[in-house]
């Protein structure tokens, strides 16, 4: 942890763009960060900020160890891996639910083990504790989809942000079980050291997601 | 961090609790395992390495120092213990366990606002000896359960806001409070628990202001005692400084150093842990977690010998062995060798090739 920069560790793709964008309009800015290049870290001494690119279910190791001082990830990795941080903010972008899916007309027979296929076994687990099922859950790390239609399992809990993958697979949503959204993630020990620099971030992403949400109302 | 700056930090550690007047605790690696199968929950880890006797009792390796202190406790005292010792666990990210060497003390019996102040102090005194850049966050499980109780929470709807308090989540906080329907005075009142300001003047001047529920005026007035006991320069009062409150009561706090990503130090209040354990005694007490320190200070230095001895096929076993003699009688370190060893760094060279 280098303590002449607050790390921030963002999302590869789409949504760590977007935070990117949020971040520099909240005055937290780096040149380079959106070049189209192979260099991972990018520095302002300006603003006193460092930025790295990393996978995005990467980021909630990179802060929950030190490495990031903040980081930006979405709800579900939260709540699959449950990282040792703070979670000081709801972006409002990247959103979506996660979901449970079956091929269109199921008939959910509750008298036998239900088969679940998912990459959020956790999530999985603990929806399904929570409602007195016993399932038999199936760690799958791509194509969930798949798993329904070649009777590896009756239904999927995955991520749905249009529904679009699903319909084409001829599957659909019965039960969503929670909203999903990108956070603002803090590690603990960082956030006793540079709590100034951090609230300050944090207010003025408030400030930009306030913003935006009133554009999107009017 | 070098094995031999580790050692000296438990070292530090530990002639600070003996110098405040703790009595050295010595203990079993094992003990019976129904200890630990009653109070599982009280664990950091819930798996735990067991072993079937001799005599056919279950045994464990222990997870935990304090069960095994409290165990052996008698009321009617007053015992001031401090210990170093190791305990096994498993690592949240492995999933393997791990043998964790913890530094602490614990003050049971009769336990007042003096000898809270007392523990936290020492606590204090504890991160300072390992380095000046440090903060001791406290937080009263007591204020807070006063809160949650008057906000009507309970069961679920306790747990997932006690979730956002520990996380620092006041978004979803407020949207369980909605979903929940408590009222707006009380939900703003824990959503102002939860944002604040973390200096200890101005965090008491708030909560003694407040009058959030039933015993939250005395818990906050000891609170506030308590915390004008201490050092303030690095002190914070933060109710995300969670512990398992069927445990734990009043106090807890964690420690936490510039450089190392998690908390090095935790302890608090455990009076309900003494209950459980049919004790009337109170207590309080915090372990400081040596190995988390390893990643403290980057790069390992090269070790020092005072003298290195090369020999060869044909040296004379007598020559090297006077050296060694020599070295450890006056107090030197000497390191032999076949060949010049990589990494190492040394003050005389004794070439007996």
């Amino acid at each position: 942890m280098d303590k002449g920069y607050l790390n921030i560790a963002l999302p590869k793709g789409r949504l760590g763009e977007k935070v990117y964008t949020m971040l520099e309009n909240a005055g937290f800015g780096c040149p380079g960060v959106m070049d189209n290049s192979r260099k991972l870290i990018f520095e302002n001494e300006e603003t006193g900020v460092r930025y790295f690119w990393v996978k995005p279910s990467d980021v909630a190791i990179y802060v929950e160890r030190g490495a990031a001082d903040l980081g930006v990830c979405g709800k579900d990795i939260l709540l699959e891996y449950e990282p040792d941080v703070y979670e000081l903010l709801d972006l409002d972008i990247g959103k979506c639910r996660m979901a449970v899916a079956a091929p269109k007309g199921y008939v959910d027979e509750r008298d036998r083990t239900l088969r679940v296929a998912t990459k959020f076994v956790n999530v999985a687990t603990d929806h399904y504790r929570k409602a007195g099922r016993q399932v038999d859950i199936i760690k799958l790390n791509g194509s969930i989809e798949l798993a329904p239609i070649l009777g590896l399992s009756d239904t999927i809990v995955d991520i749905v942000e249009t529904g679009t993958t699903l319909k084409e697979n001829d599957l659909e949503v019965i039960e969503t079980i929670v909203q999903i959204s990108a956070r603002l993630i803090c590690n603990r020990s960082s956030y006793k050291f540079n709590s100034v620099v951090i609230n300050k971030l944090c207010g003025a992403l408030a400030q930009i997601k306030e913003i935006k949400n009133d554009k999107d109302l009017r | 961090m070098s094995i031999s700056e580790k050692n000296s930090i438990s070292g530090k550690l530990m002639s600070l609790f003996a110098g405040c007047g703790y009595t050295q605790y010595k203990m079993s690696k094992f003990e019976e395992y129904e200890l630990y199968a009653e109070n599982k929950a009280f664990l950091p880890s819930k798996s735990i390495i067991t072993f079937t006797d001799t005599d056919g009792r279950l045994m464990a390796l222990k997870p935990d120092v304090t069960l095994s202190i409290v165990k052996n406790f008698r009321d009617g005292n007053t015992e001031k213990l401090y210990y170093k010792e190791s305990v096994y666990r498993t690592d949240s990210n492995t999933s393997a366990f791990a043998e964790i060497t913890q530094a602490g003390i614990e003050y049971i019996g009769d336990v007042d606002i003096v000898g809270l102040s007392e523990v936290l102090s020492i606590a204090q005194c504890s991160l300072e000896r390992v380095s000046a850049q440090n903060v001791l966050d406290v937080s009263s499980l007591g204020l807070l359960s006063a809160l949650l109780d008057r906000l009507g929470a309970d069961g679920e709807t306790r747990l997932r806001l006690l979730h956002c308090v520990e996380h620092k989540n006041v978004h979803e906080a407020a949207a369980i409070c909605d979903e929940a329907q408590v009222c707006t005075e009380n939900k703003t009142l824990l959503l102002q628990i939860m944002t604040l300001d973390p200096d200890p003047d101005n965090a008491c001047a708030v909560l003694c202001s407040l009058d959030a529920g039933d015993g939250w005026g005395k818990e906050a007035e000891n609170f506030k005692k308590v915390l004008s006991a201490l050092d303030k320069s690095k002190l914070r009062v933060d109710f995300s400084v969670l512990n398992d409150t069927n445990y734990y009561n009043g106090l807890v706090f964690r420690g936490y150093i510039n450089g190392v990503p998690s908390a090095v130090l935790s302890g608090g209040q455990y009076d309900m842990l003494m209950r459980r354990l049919k004790k009337t005694s109170s207590a309080v007490g915090f372990a400081v977690y040596l190995d988390r320190l390893d990643v403290f200070s980057g790069k390992a230095e090269a070790p020092y010998y005072d003298t290195l001895v090369l020999y060869g096929k044909n040296t004379d076993a007598k020559a090297v062995c006077e050296i060694i003699r020599s070295a450890a009688k006056s107090g030197m370190t000497v390191k032999t060798s076949k060949e010049t060893p990589e990494n190492v760094k040394y003050g005389k060279l004794v070439d007996l090739r």
